[in-house]
């Protein structure tokens, strides 16, 4: 095992055991690398008949009109999940967190996916200005801008389920095996309050979080919490992620999405025109945070992911990195949309972000030439044409 | 404030852990000078013999003996708890602090062929046990009567109390009949099992006596 | 039967294991530790996986992590403690019982009587990963990052010191309930005395209960799906 204090970097992907959610080594090769590799090996047939069996399970338990929530934002792999979970013969509840960041294309293709695959749905809008003074807090205290959505989202749908009695809750991929190989796929793994505050909130829970000083009435924080889980147990809602049971290859995956209407969106900071598409920060300013916090941005989560697919090699992989990393991002929307002064925005770049200060500015990143078995899974791509789209509040704020 | 006899060897650790999760505020104290709260708990991982030396040694065992004379709440835990006894078998006798009418001795019949006791027990309570004692709450941590749930023991030794002062529970386990769980003696709380590492009950037992 | 589970620590951060061989990152201690109260498991044993020599750094930076820990649920903690100056370091620490291999492995009499004197016999644990190797029972010997017979003698001084046996099955350590009950009738150790763990599962638990065993401990898989501790039990 690798100490964390030296750096050690896989021999085959991108990634060093500085990676957030813990990487371990083995003759020089990661865990996430070596997990993936169960990818060529396991019987997929085999694992989807376990989910059929796991679904007819899960259906004795029903007390609902629906079979399962399905929580969405609108993003690619969104559409292939309800595809898959539309084949499994479910009937899904769609359910979306509003996290106010979404721009034209990603309202566009929120209700595309609900009105393409005919579902119902319900869209959460979280009381505004708490959630802002959570954005501040987090971006204050973690670094971080997506937290407060993220707890949102990884906790609404479970609410939801929970209270409605519906027995399952279908996930697309698990983060932590696909990245870090943090189990192995048979392992099984299913969705945890434990999971939850690991890999999605970074060890954090919303009271630590808020500690002392955050103007916030703690009476609107009932979502950001996970539901009690022995009430969970109660009600015996199950949490899944269909990367355990499909062999998940999200570029050639998300590429069909297209067909159903989905809208692929432009940025620069990286090739996947895919993954979370329709957002107005994600390649933006939590771009720049995260290679604050971590030490990388984006793309080198999705490099890793297409040379274990096999379609780049290392170093090409680090030279698209190298290329993408001079990416500029334009914070003046996210601070616009937060109701920062302009000398407050100055101040929290001279003090906050000197590291990646360099990257502040809306330059366009030259076009780069990408490997055959990558252009050939992209298609055409939009920008966008309106960001921070508030849609439903219908207030200016 | 409550005070946690610190003589190098206990798990002070997970004492001021829970307390501080009641929000109740302690100190760690190791000599009699620093003795000034009004309970004191006395808690307990190690062996008779060597804590009894050490006890005696920083003149502990005389303020924990003022402590008691003077009305003042006493709470000892496991191996606390057993050196509040007259004596203990282990470490080839012991003298203790001969403070709650009872003795320690080594667990075991000719039944038992493992003779320590470690596991979980049922544990049901009322605060008429400690009233009737005259040992309340004092710092009105709930409004709770009554506690039922379950305790966690480790222990070799075990403490028969004989006394008609005192209240006294039973391990409510046929293998270890005989030997206390709880003793409640006017001001002085004896404990067996681990309340600090027994969980929700450990938590609500607490809130119980302090 | 107690029913617990494991974590594995070692440079300040949380790993699981795989047949004794592979290693995944699992996350941070006091994070899982917080779960496992949640799920209220009968008890928790934390231990470094030290394979040979054990370096002084890492040992403090775990030491200094459980000083930390806070938990409401019995503890237990061993891996690369082998001196008396080790034991002298984990006085005040949140922890009720001490596992303790390489110790018992040597038959190191005063180091063990010293423990016994911190810590009171009652939490001694004796820690013993075995597999079978052409029908004989070898034990690993983690100073040493060896394997070697299991001997009666290694084992009458467990049974003497120990307050209970931990066997884990090295090699099905990790995989779902795959724990080879059948080792147990090679040794001479009583089962009430005996903590199994290495591929324990839902069946195995059933009938480690039936036979009158300690304890089973899970390892990995008790942070794989919520409130599993019920599920096991």
């Amino acid at each position: 095992m690798t100490t964390l204090n030296n750096p050690q970097f896989c021999s085959n992907c991108l990634y060093d055991n500085k990676h957030p959610f813990g990487l371990s080594f083995q003759e020089g090769v990661c865990s996430g690398c070596f997990t993936h590799s169960e990818k060529d090996t396991i019987n997929w047939g085999e694992r989807e008949s376990l989910l059929v069996d796991l679904i007819s399970q899960t259906r004795k338990n029903k007390k609902s009109h629906y079979d399962c929530v399905v929580p969405v934002q609108g993003d690619a792999e969104d559409y292939y999940v309800v595809s898959k979970v539309l084949a499994l013969n479910l009937n899904p509840l769609i359910v979306c967190v509003n996290d106010y960041y979404m721009n034209n294309i990603g309202w566009h293709n929120l209700h595309n996916l609900i009105t393409h695959f005919d579902l119902d749905s319900l869209v959460y809008n979280p009381e505004i200005n708490t959630y802002k003074e959570m954005v501040r807090t987090t971006l204050r205290k973690l670094d971080h801008i997506l937290w407060p959505s993220i707890a949102l989202k990884s906790s609404f749908p479970v609410h939801i389920a929970k209270e409605r009695n519906i027995p399952l809750v279908v996930w697309g991929q698990n983060q932590a095996i696909e990245q870090v190989g943090k189990f192995s796929h048979t392992d099984s793994v299913e969705m945890s309050k434990w999971s939850r505050k690991e890999h999605d909130l970074f060890g954090y829970d919303v009271d630590k979080v808020i500690g002392s000083g955050a103007q916030i009435d703690i009476r609107n924080l009932n979502y950001y919490r996970y539901p009690n889980i022995k009430n969970l147990g109660h009600s015996k809602v199950k949490g899944i992620y269909l990367s355990n049971y499909f062999r998940w290859d999200p570029l050639y995956q998300n590429k069909k999405s297209v067909v159903q209407g989905f809208v692929p969106q432009h940025n620069s900071a990286s090739f996947d025109i895919y993954e979370r598409a329709g957002s107005s920060v994600y390649y933006e300013f939590h771009d720049l945070l995260k290679l604050q916090r971590v030490g990388y941005r984006k793309v080198r989560d999705q490099l890793s992911r297409e040379v274990r697919h096999g379609r780049l090699d290392r170093q090409s992989a680090l030279e698209l990195e190298n290329h993408y990393n001079k990416s500029e991002v334009d914070i003046s929307g996210f601070f616009n949309w937060l109701g920062v002064t302009k000398s407050g925005v100055e101040w929290f770049v001279s003090k906050r972000l000197p590291k990646v200060k360099h990257l502040i500015g809306s330059s366009e990143n030259k076009i780069c030439q990408l490997p055959a078995d990558i252009s050939g899974l992209l298609t055409n791509s939009d920008e966008p044409t309106r960001e921070f789209v508030l849609f439903g509040k219908g207030v200016s704020l | 404030m409550i005070d946690i006899i610190d003589v190098g060897c206990g798990n002070i650790q997970s004492l001021t852990n829970i307390l501080t999760l009641l929000q109740v505020p302690s100190r760690a104290v190791n000599s009699p000078n620093q003795v000034k709260s009004n309970t004191i708990i006395l808690p307990g991982v190690g062996s008779a013999g060597p804590y009894m030396d050490k006890l005696k040694e920083s003149s502990l065992d005389q303020a924990i003996k003022k402590h008691h004379s003077e009305g003042k709440r006493i709470i000892g835990i496991c191996l606390g708890f057993q050196l509040l006894t007259i004596s203990s078998e282990e470490d080839g006798g012991t003298e203790c602090l001969g403070l709650v009418d009872a003795q320690t001795e080594k667990i075991g019949s000719n039944q038992l062929r493992n003779c320590s006791h470690t596991g979980w027990e049922h544990f049901q309570i009322d605060t008429e046990y400690f009233n009737a004692a005259e040992c309340q709450a004092q710092l009105g941590l709930t409004r709770k009567r009554k506690l039922k749930g379950r305790v966690f023991y480790n222990h070799e030794y075990g403490v028969c109390s004989t006394s008609e002062d005192a209240a006294h529970l039973e391990i409510p386990n046929k293998m270890y009949a005989g030997y206390s769980s709880m003793v409640v003696q006017k001001n002085l709380i004896g404990i067996q099992f681990h309340p600090e590492k027994s969980q929700v009950t450990g938590l609500n037992l607490f809130e119980m006596m302090l | 039967m107690r029913v617990g589970a494991s974590i594995l620590l070692k440079n300040g951060y949380c790993y699981q294991s795989y047949g004794w061989n592979r290693f995944r990152p699992l996350g941070d201690l006091q994070t899982a530790i917080d779960i496992l109260d949640e799920y209220e498991v009968d008890e928790i044993l934390i231990v470094r996986p030290i394979k040979g020599v054990d370096s002084e750094d890492s040992l403090n930076i775990d030491l200094k992590l459980l000083s930390e820990l806070k938990t409401i649920t019995p503890l237990s903690f061993g891996g690369g403690i082998r001196s008396n100056s080790d034991i002298n370091n984990l006085s005040g620490l949140p922890i009720e019982r001490l596992c303790l291999s390489s110790a018992f492995i040597n038959i190191n009499e005063g180091f063990v009587k010293n423990a016994i004197n911190s810590f009171g016999r009652q939490a001694i644990l004796a820690c013993l990963p075995i597999t079978l190797i052409d029908d004989v029972i070898c034990v690993y010997h983690s100073e040493a990052n060896e394997l070697i017979k299991l001997s009666d003698e290694i084992q009458e001084f467990c049974m003497q010191y120990a307050d209970e046996i931990i066997i884990i099955d090295m090699s099905n350590e990790g995989n779902n309930d795959y724990f080879q009950m059948d080792l147990l009738e090679h040794l001479k150790i009583p089962l009430n005395k005996i903590i199994i763990t290495g591929g324990v599962g839902k069946n195995i638990i059933r009938v480690a209960k039936s036979t009158g065993i300690a304890s089973s401990i899970i390892e990995n898989r008790v942070l794989h799906s919520e409130n599993s501790i019920d599920y096991f039990k």
